[in-house]
Order: C-alpha cells, then sequence, then structure tokens
C-alpha cells in the first residue's frame, strides 16, 4: 500500500518535472512544445 | 589547537605566495617579450622593423613611407603595415616540396601523430597528479593520503620516459617539416618566429619543473615543503597548458588564418596571428581530449600491470589505480561532446563551406565512425562498471538487471550510428529512389538520433549509481521512497527520451531541432540530481561487505585496452578530419598546397594510418612500461608498504 | 599467395637468419636434451611467428596503395601471432595478449573504416586566374570554347556543354537543328546585317517594338557587328529574330538570359573569349580584346559588370550545390532560372523551359494519360523532373533541353531543399518566405 503511495508521489512529480524541462526549454528557444496540439 | 591551526595557515600563505613567485618568474619572458610583439616591432619580429619604425615616425611626412604598404587583415579586417613576405606560391617542384619515393603528407602525419600522442600524453597526466596529490593532501584518512600520494608519483614516473620520448618526437617532426616541407614551414615560421622561441624556452621551464617536482618528491614530503611540491605541480600545468595553446595557435592559424592580408602578409601584430576564430574552441577540447586521453593510457598502464602482476598485493593496487585513471578520462569524456559541438559552432561561423565539408560533405562517413566509437566507449565503460561490481560483496544483487541495460545500450547505439543524409553519387540516389533510404531515412532524423545517444549516457549514468551502491545499502530513514523515486526518475527520464525522440516525427525540422535542448537536459537532469539523490541516501549506509580491490575478472582489464586504444584511435580520427577539412591549402585560403598529395585520401586509407598511428604508439608506450616494470623489479620498492588493498574498511572517497 | 611468401623472406630474411643461428646455437650450446628440446621448439615458435609478421608487413606492403581493404588482415594476422607468443613466452605473456588485443580492436576500426563506402576527394581544380588580356586570339579563342563547351574540341561532340551554357538553346554549326534560338552559324557576317533589319532601328532605339528597348537607358543601338553581338549578349530582349521570341509575344520579348547577371554571369574577358571563337574558328580576324572589351562596356553598366572570382570555392569533391545554401543561392548555382520562371526567386525569368508552379503544375501532371514515369506524389515527381528530365515533357516544350547530369552536380540535400521549395509554390496562394528555406 506503501509502496504504490511512494510510486504514485514518485511518478506524477518525475512526469511533471520532464514534461516541464521539456516545455519550459522549447518555449525559452521560441518554440511550440504543444505544436502537435495546435 | 589554535595555534596549530594559525601555523597551517601561515605554511599555506608561504606556499601560495611561493607558487606565485614561481609562477611570476617562470612566465616572466612571455611578459617581457608581449609588449614588444604586440607593436609588431622589436628585434625579435625580424628583418623589417626599421621601415616600421620610419613609417610610423614619418606620419606626417609623406612619401617617406612609401616603401611599407598597408595591408587588410583577413579576419579582423584592421588594417596594419605589411611587414611579412606574402605567402609562397608554390608549385610541383623539388625546390617547393623535397621528396623521398614515398608519400610526404603520410610522414608528415605519422610524425605530428606520434608527436601529439606523446604531448597529449605528458600534458595530461600532471594534472591527474596535481589532483591526486590534493586529494592525498587534503585526505584526512593518513593511510588513504598516503596510497594517493604513491598513486601520484606512480603517474609521473610514467609521464617522465614519455616526457623525453616527446621532445625528441617534436625535434623528428621539425626534421620532417624542414625537409619535406621548407616552404610551408619557412612560411608559418616566418610569422610565428617569436612564439616558437617562447615555446621553446617554456619547454625548457616545463622540463626544470617536471624534474624537480619528480626528483624532489621524496625530499620535500612534509609540511610547508609538501604544499610548495603540491603548488609546484600547479605551474607545471600552467606552463604546460600555455605550451599547448601556442601550439595549437599554429594549428588554428592554419585553419582560419587572422593578423595577416590575402597575400598572406604578415601585418605586424601576433595576437591576431595566435588569436584566431578557432584558437580558443581548439584550446578548450584539446585539454579535455588530451585529458581523457591520458586517463585512457594510464588506465591501460594500470591493466598491463595488473595483467603481469605475481601477487595479490600488487593486483589490488593497479586494479584500484586502473579504476581511478577511468573515471578520470570517462569524467572528461562527457564534457567533450560539448566542446566539440562549440567548435563545430565555431567553425560554420567561420566558414559555412568548411562546415559543411565536415558534417554533410567530403568527411561526413568519418563522423559515422566517429558516432559508432563513442558508442563503443560509452559500452565499454558500461561493462568495465559492470565487471567491476563482482569485487564487492552485493555487487551481485545487480547482475539480473544487466542485461536490460543491454538491451538499451544497443538499441541506443543502433538509433545513433543510423546516418539520415548524405552525399550521393547519381547512381547511388536513383538506386535508393530518392534522397534518403526508404527504410532507414526514416529513423536517421535528428532528435531521434539525440534520443539514441541520451539513452546511453543514461544508461552509463544508472551504472554508475550501481557501482557506488555496489558493497553498499543506503540507511537513511526515507530509503524507501528514495529507491522508488530514483527509480521512477530514471524510467521516466528513458521513456522521455524516447518521447521526444518520436516525437520529432511528428513536427516540422524547425520545431524539431529545438528538441535536442530538452533531451539533454534530462540526461544531464539524471547525471547531477541522480548522483546527488543517490549521494544523499548513501550518507548514511550499511556497508554488505568490503571491496576486495584485485579481486575482479582479468577480461574488465580488456574493458580498459579497449577504452584506451579507442581512445587513441578516436583522437587520430578527429585529428584527421580536424586537419583535411583544410582541403588543398596549406593555410586556408592563403597558402595553398601544390604538392601531389593535395586531395582526400579515401576512408579506409585514411583509417589504415590511424590504425598504424595507434599501434606504433601503443608498441612505443608498451615498451616504456615495460622498461618501468624492468626497473622496478631490480630496486624492490618498500615504497608500496601501506597495502592500497588491505580489506580494512575503506572510506568512499575513491569512488 | 606465393608473391607474398618471396616478399615476406625476401623483406625478413636477417631475421630468419638470427632465429637459425639460434637454434643450431642452441643445439650446440645446450646439453641436457630436455631443455634442448624446450629450445629447439620455442626458437620454431619464434621463426613462425617471425614469418608470420613478416607476411604482414608484406601484405600491408603490396596493398598500400591499391587494395587498402587488405590492410586490416595483416593486423588480425599479427593479432594471431602476439597470442601464440603469449601462449609460449610466458614471462613476457601480459605484454603480447594486451598487444594482440590492442591489434585486433585497431584491425575491426581500420575494417570497419574500409567498409563504409569509399569517397575520396579530387585534387582541387587548378588554380587558373585567366589573365584574358593578354592572352593571343587562339588562346582566347580556346578559353571561349572551354566556356561554351566545356573543353577543348568539345564544339563538335553532341550535348557538349560549358559553364555559358549557350548549346541548350543555339547551334553552332552549318546545317544542325536550332529550334529554339537562331545557329550561330557564321554569325560574325550575320551580325552586320542584322543592322540593317527593318525591326532593329539602328539609329532609333526607342522605336523598338520589343519590350525591353535599350540595354540600359541612353546606351544607344549597336553600331557595329561586335557591338551586335555584344548587345545581344548584354539585352537579349532589345532585338529578337522574327520567329524566335517567346511564344505569344509576337517575338517581342526574347527567351534568352542576360549573360552577365546570375546564374551565368560571364565576366567581361570570359565575353571576349566566346565571341573571339566565333570569328576565330570560321577562320576570320577577330577583333582585338580591347574592341571586344569595349562594345561590351557599351551595353553594360559598370555595377552590373561581375567579377572574375578567385576560383577554388566550388572545390566540393565535384558537388556544385550542397543543399546548405540558401535556396536562392542553389537555384542560381544549378542554373534553373537560366530556363524557368519560378515565383519568388529574383531574376528567375527564364522562358526557355515551363513555368515552376509545382504545387499546382504536378498534381495534373501525375493525372496525365501521357504520364509514364514512377511519381506518386509531387515531391517525387518534382524529383524525377529534375534527376530524370526525358521520362515527362510538358506540352510544347522540346525534349533534351534541360540537361541530365543533375543527379551529378546536385547533392541529395540540395535536390531535395530544391523540391521542398518547388512543391510548396501554389497557384492563387501566397508566395513562401524564402526566409524559411534558407
Amino acid at each position: 500500500m506503501q509502496t504504490a503511495l511512494y510510486l504514485i508521489i514518485s511518478i506524477v512529480i518525475s512526469v511533471a518535472y520532464f514534461q516541464f524541462i521539456d516545455w519550459a526549454l522549447m518555449d525559452m528557444q521560441g518554440l511550440d512544445y504543444f505544436y502537435i496540439l495546435r | 589547537m589554535g595555534r596549530l591551526k594559525n601555523g597551517q595557515a601561515r605554511k599555506k600563505i608561504l606556499a601560495v605566495t611561493g607558487l606565485f613567485a614561481m609562477g611570476a618568474m617562470l612566465l616572466l619572458p612571455i611578459f617581457v617579450a608581449l609588449p614588444a610583439l604586440a607593436g609588431g616591432g622589436g628585434p625579435v619580429a625580424g628583418a623589417p622593423p626599421p621601415d616600421v619604425v620610419a613609417a610610423e615616425e614619418a606620419e606626417g611626412v609623406e612619401g617617406e613611407e612609401a616603401k611599407v604598404e598597408i595591408g587588410r587583415d583577413v579576419y579582423y579586417k584592421t588594417e596594419g603595415p605589411a611587414v611579412g613576405a606574402p605567402a609562397p606560391k608554390t608549385a610541383d617542384t623539388e625546390e617547393f616540396y623535397p621528396r623521398y619515393n614515398f608519400e610526404s603528407r603520410v610522414l608528415l602525419w605519422v610524425a605530428n601523430q606520434q608527436h601529439l600522442y606523446y604531448g597529449s600524453f605528458v600534458l595530461a597526466v600532471p594534472i591527474f597528479c596535481m589532483c591526486i596529490e590534493f586529494a592525498g593532501l587534503v585526505s584526512k584518512d593518513r593511510a588513504m593520503a598516503k596510497k594517493y600520494d604513491q598513486l601520484a608519483y606512480d603517474f609521473v614516473k610514467i609521464s617522465l620516459t614519455a616526457y623525453s620520448l616527446t621532445a625528441i618526437l617534436g625535434g623528428i617532426l621539425i626534421f620532417t617539416f624542414l625537409t619535406l616541407y621548407p616552404a610551408f614551414f619557412g612560411y608559418l615560421s616566418s610569422i610565428f618566429r617569436p612564439v616558437m622561441h617562447i615555446y621553446a624556452l617554456m619547454f625548457v621551464a616545463e622540463s626544470g619543473t617536471l624534474y624537480i617536482y619528480y626528483y624532489g618528491w621524496d625530499k620535500m614530503k612534509d609540511g610547508l615543503l609538501k604544499w610548495l611540491h603540491a603548488s609546484m605541480s600547479v605551474v607545471l600545468n600552467v606552463i604546460g597548458t600555455v605550451l599547448m595553446f601556442l601550439a595549437n595557435s599554429w594549428i588554428g592559424f592554419m585553419m582560419s588564418p587572422a593578423g595577416v592580408d590575402e597575400q598572406g602578409r604578415y601585418l605586424g601584430n601576433i595576437w591576431h596571428a595566435i588569436h584566431t576564430a578557432l584558437w580558443n574552441p581548439l584550446n578548450v577540447h584539446r585539454i579535455l581530449g588530451n585529458m581523457a586521453f591520458g586517463g585512457g593510457v594510464v588506465a591501460a598502464y594500470a591493466a598491463y600491470r595488473f595483467l603481469s602482476a605475481k601477487n595479490d598485493e600488487e593486483r589490488a593496487h593497479y586494479d584500484w589505480m586502473g579504476y581511478i585513471a577511468m573515471s578520470l578520462g570517462v569524467a572528461f569524456l562527457i564534457p567533450l561532446p560539448f566542446a566539440g559541438y562549440w567548435l563545430m559552432r565555431e567553425v560554420y561561423a567561420y566558414r559555412q563551406q568548411m562546415g559543411i565539408t565536415l558534417m554533410g560533405g567530403l568527411l561526413a562517413w568519418l563522423f559515422i565512425i566517429q558516432a559508432t566509437m563513442i558508442g563503443i566507449l560509452f559500452l565499454t565503460t558500461n561493462y568495465y562498471l559492470w565487471q567491476a561490481l563482482g569485487r564487492m560483496t552485493g555487487g551481485e544483487r545487480f547482475r539480473p538487471y544487466i542485461k536490460y541495460f543491454v538491451f538499451i545500450l544497443v538499441v541506443g547505439l543502433l538509433v545513433f550510428i543510423t546516418p539520415h543524409t548524405i552525399v550521393m553519387t547519381p547512381a547511388e540516389l536513383k538506386a535508393m529512389g530518392g534522397q534518403q533510404h526508404p527504410v532507414l531515412g526514416n529513423y536517421g532524423v535528428m532528435s531521434a538520433k539525440n534520443g539514441g545517444i541520451n539513452a546511453i549516457i543514461m544508461t552509463t549514468i544508472a551504472s554508475f549509481i550501481w557501482y557506488q551502491r555496489g558493497n553498499r545499502v543506503p540507511a537513511v530513514k526515507w530509503a524507501k521512497f528514495g529507491n522508488i523515486f530514483l527509480i521512477t526518475f530514471f524510467v521516466v527520464a528513458h521513456l522521455n527520451n524516447v518521447w521526444v525522440a518520436c516525437y520529432g516525427y511528428f513536427i516540422p525540422a524547425n520545431v524539431r531541432i529545438g528538441l535536442s535542448v530538452p533531451q539533454v537536459a534530462g540526461t544531464l537532469s539524471c547525471l547531477f540530481f541522480g548522483s546527488a539523490l543517490n549521494l544523499a541516501m548513501l550518507s548514511k549506509s550499511r556497508e554488505l561487505g568490503p571491496i576486495r580491490w584485485g579481486q575482479i575478472a582479468p577480461r574488465s582489464q580488456y574493458a580498459l585496452i579497449m577504452l584506451a586504444t579507442a581512445f587513441t584511435w578516436m583522437m587520430g580520427l578527429m585529428g584527421y578530419i580536424r586537419s583535411s577539412v583544410r582541403l588543398f591549402w596549406h593555410v586556408n585560403e592563403i597558402m595553398r598546397d601544390n604538392s601531389p598529395w593535395a586531395y582526400t585520401h579515401t576512408i579506409g586509407f585514411g583509417a589504415n594510418v590511424i590504425s598504424f598511428n595507434v599501434l606504433f604508439f601503443w608498441i612505443t608506450i608498451l615498451f616504456v612500461f615495460w622498461l618501468g616494470a624492468l626497473g622496478a623489479k631490480k630496486v624492490p620498492v618498500p615504497a608500496s608498504q601501506p597495502v592500497p588493498g588491505t580489506p580494512a574498511p575503506q572510506p568512499a572517497t575513491g569512488h | 599467395m606465393v608473391e607474398l611468401i618471396t616478399e615476406a623472406i625476401s623483406i625478413g630474411w636477417p631475421a630468419f637468419a638470427f632465429l637459425i643461428g639460434l637454434l643450431v646455437y642452441f643445439q650446440a650450446k645446450l646439453t641436457d636434451p630436455v631443455q634442448r628440446r624446450h629450445a629447439a621448439f620455442k626458437t620454431f615458435i619464434g621463426v613462425l611467428c617471425a614469418f608470420m609478421a613478416f607476411m604482414a608487413i608484406a601484405n600491408y606492403k603490396n596493398n598500400f596503395y591499391g587494395e587498402s581493404r587488405l590492410l586490416p588482415v595483416s593486423l588480425v594476422m599479427i593479432t594471431c601471432l602476439t597470442y601464440i607468443m603469449g601462449i609460449y613466452f610466458t614471462n613476457i605473456g601480459a605484454l603480447m595478449k594486451i598487444g594482440g588485443f590492442m591489434f585486433l580492436v585497431a584491425a575491426a576500426l581500420s575494417g570497419y573504416g574500409n567498409w563504409l563506402p569509399q569517397v575520396e576527394g579530387g585534387f582541387a581544380p587548378p588554380e587558373v586566374k585567366l589573365d584574358f588580356q593578354s592572352m593571343t586570339p587562339q588562346q582566347l579563342a580556346d578559353e571561349g570554347e572551354k566556356i561554351i563547351f566545356g573543353g577543348l574540341g568539345q564544339s563538335k561532340v553532341q550535348g557538349a556543354i560549358g559553364k555559358g551554357q549557350c548549346p541548350l538553346c543555339h547551334g553552332f554549326n552549318q546545317g544542325f537543328l536550332s529550334e529554339r534560338a537562331p545557329n550561330l552559324w557564321d554569325i560574325p557576317a550575320r551580325a552586320e546585317e542584322r543592322l540593317k533589319h527593318e525591326k532593329y532601328h539602328m539609329k532609333d532605339p526607342a522605336a523598338r517594338d520589343t519590350v525591353q528597348k535599350e540595354a540600359f537607358e541612353g546606351s544607344g543601338a549597336a553600331k557595329t557587328g561586335q557591338e551586335y553581338i555584344a548587345e545581344s549578349h548584354a539585352c537579349p530582349n532589345c532585338f529578337v529574330v522574327p520567329g524566335f521570341g517567346v511564344k505569344g509575344t509576337n517575338d517581342m520579348e526574347s527567351p534568352m538570359p542576360r549573360i552577365h547577371k546570375p546564374p551565368i554571369s560571364l565576366t567581361l574577358g570570359e565575353l571576349a573569349a566566346v565571341d573571339t571563337w566565333l570569328y576565330v574558328r570560321e577562320g576570320k580576324e577577330a577583333p582585338t580584346y580591347e574592341e571586344i572589351s569595349m562594345s561590351y562596356e557599351k551595353f553594360i553598366p559598370e555595377a552590373d559588370r561581375p567579377q572574375a572570382s578567385a576560383g577554388g570555392d566550388e572545390a566540393t569533391g565535384g558537388v556544385l550545390a550542397t543543399g546548405e545554401e540558401p535556396i536562392t543561392d542553389l537555384f542560381m548555382k544549378a542554373g534553373c532560372p537560366a530556363c524557368h520562371t519560378i515565383p519568388g526567386i529574383k531574376d528567375a525569368t527564364g522562358k526557355v523551359g515551363p513555368l515552376l508552379m509545382e504545387g499546382s503544375n504536378a498534381p495534373q501532371r501525375l493525372k496525365d494519360p501521357g504520364y509514364n514515369g514512377h511519381a506518386m506524389s509531387t515531391r517525387e515527381y518534382i524529383t524525377e523532373s529534375i534527376l530524370n528530365p526525358s521520362m515527362y515533357v510538358v506540352k510544347d516544350f522540346p525534349d533534351n533541353q534541360m540537361p541530365k547530369n543533375f543527379g551529378q552536380i546536385l547533392s541529395a540535400g540540395a535536390v531535395n531543399k530544391i523540391v521542398d521549395y518547388l512543391s510548396s509554390l501554389k497557384e492563387g496562394q501566397d508566395l513562401p518566405s524564402i526566409e524559411d528555406f534558407n
């Protein structure tokens, strides 16, 4: 139970972190990370 | 207590003062020479100064200065008196290109490469020495300190024989230049004459420092003297680095000339001729490359001593030495691609055409070889680390997972080396039915290739983390969460990497090129955050058992030799690429190469000559190692008394 | 194989002699039979390894220039012999094994290098900065022939074409078919007659009915035969020979590009060479270099005269364009604008070939029942048309007009870029931004 909780927290943090740097670093170059959605 | 500290502080201050005094004395010749050089005149700069002086003085009086023409710098666009002679126009005759019944260029290539190998080795080793000696100095553990000190001493011992060989090879190189390319060398030395003199002086200074450093090791082993001794290694490295920078300026001048006008006439400003467009990128790239290379050579030496060791003690010491050397080498290998990227960007900025010849034209296949070699280096590093887990109790915990790592590495490598577009002949173009391969062309997209190499590097980082944990289990309170988080972080990093790599296929090229930044950032996150988190978790840890130095499979040592050979080969390859990008110029766009060898060889021929150079270097240096071992046998060294491999619990500083 | 063995023996005989001497010495010196046998065996191994080593060296030597892919074999041979040595000479075993391993690694890398496609960078183009001014008429004429046909003696060869690209449209020999532009046989004599043509208006160029009346404002019309030739090069529109105008313009506009303008950009010296050839080949006396230069200076304003390039900047291994240059430069280098009008590209107003509105044209062409090519898409069609122009010839345009060697002079990247640009041109839509293709 604890393991599952830890796992979920970890996944949420990691995914959020990587998506954030993907977006932020593309944005810094003036590029659109979510290009495909538009 | 306070008194003791006071004393130590005073010693340190004295040492630092001494160091500065020594450095200042050694660098004095340059400072004295610089103003004279920058002025373009002075007695060193050669024949025409009277004219220059006359021209400067007679600025008001017209007509007097008719003798000195004003030339325009090809790079800096400044104007200056054309004091030098124009670059000679050569022709394919014995006068300009005296020759044996063999290709002069290959002879020069070999002479240059051998000098360079030895040169970079003797420049890199003192840097390691410096690091290790300081590590020993600041280490609180006496046994460990002694061990480090002995290691640093061993390093210098290896480089000493190599040092005299470097000088000999330098002499051979100059003779080769003078006899086979007199016109070109004459031109180059007419511009760099003062620099060459300084170079020679620096070489003398370097030798002096090195000999004092080596022979004074035992005399200067305590207190203030030890600090002074360690400081001397700094001076040694400063001189060595300046030496290399000066030598780089000649190469930089050949690739991207400055300080001369269009006809190649020297304009009197030596700083312009030294500080060319590619000088600094070359400097940085070469320092890092030298260190990686030096690490490789020392690791190979350790491997040799390990494999020929007669007892466990020796084996333990050399196992440890090999590990340290390998770690240092790889540590400098990791930033190397970034320096290479900078160099490449500057090449493109200097001449677009040059960049294209390198990356998309004539020499592009050589970069495919380079990509393969980078992959091999990382694979070998991983292999060594997995083998090294074997000498730790508890290392076997990781064994079942190695196969998954191998899978990621192989897939990453295959993606990484897939080319996208490349210059083709029309027949090839027609045979392939388009500009890209019908199948592979789809995979060679840049973001995917970056994904490949990033996957490899991240896996290597994970292997390092395994290795750090080899015989230890984290005992901090949050260990469970930490473990789960670390694993998740790496898995998500890999998934993100793959996602970005694939995402590149669905967006246009101008957006796609931006993806490499988040990819690299992901890898760096793993490197810094992953290592930091791991170290934090291990700050309180439970040991499963000691590290059994020396108890490692011999095949791991072959991995070290593989690393060393591959480093050497890659260095030869990149040097070949860097040199041949000038195509048919001695000095790019200034002095043409009109010898019969002013064309670019096939890749295969180049690869063979590189192999020859690599093997020649290794045969000679193995001979040097063998000589060293021979000498050591005659004089039994009692110095290795604090046996490095003692199974006493050891602090983790070595990792 | 026999050669290799002979070569190995001829290089290595001192070593063999020494080793055999050693063998004899051991036999004589050692008394203990076990020791003797041992020594004999070791020397035998030594001889064997030395033989292998010299075989490897001989192989290296023989194939150094010719078959460089055979050289890694030598390295593998040396690996084998070091391992054999390593087994029997245990005191240097570690050294031998390490050395052998290094040879193996080097062999693998060398082999890899040799396995990849072998590209060799040819020699640089010879450094010739032609000094047209000081040439004899014959030398000038030779240079002219090179500019027109690409080489000396090429004027009689069908399809030969040089930097000037003239034979794309003009016939040069008597009786040669010359549909698109006048045959230039006998041009020195005919030039004089053209001046008297009713449409030429030598006295009053303003009365001409063509789209351009003078080469530049105030230049006036030609007064001599040579000036007529110069004017035709500098201002093809000034006078259009009846029947050779752009279709549908009633001979008011010429399909010929201005020769001093990109992409052909001949310098005045080169033009003088071309003209001299036109005279010399018919056995006529050519005007002097100065006279020809003067005639061009009359029709080409100073600012428009191309400068002679230093040469040597086109040494990318025979590839004319690599695809890294901006799109406009790429088109100019490839020479497309000489014959084609390409929307959005400055100076690309050629009339010899079709308008390259390929985003709209290609889909229609693919639907044409007469289309027999292999292309399935717009991009494929354009690529095919560049690499293999005769696969489909647009109606009203002649076949075999477009050069067929673009596959050789353009890199794949360049073709790709051209295709990218052309496929983005669609009728009724805004032109694509040039910056996107730079």
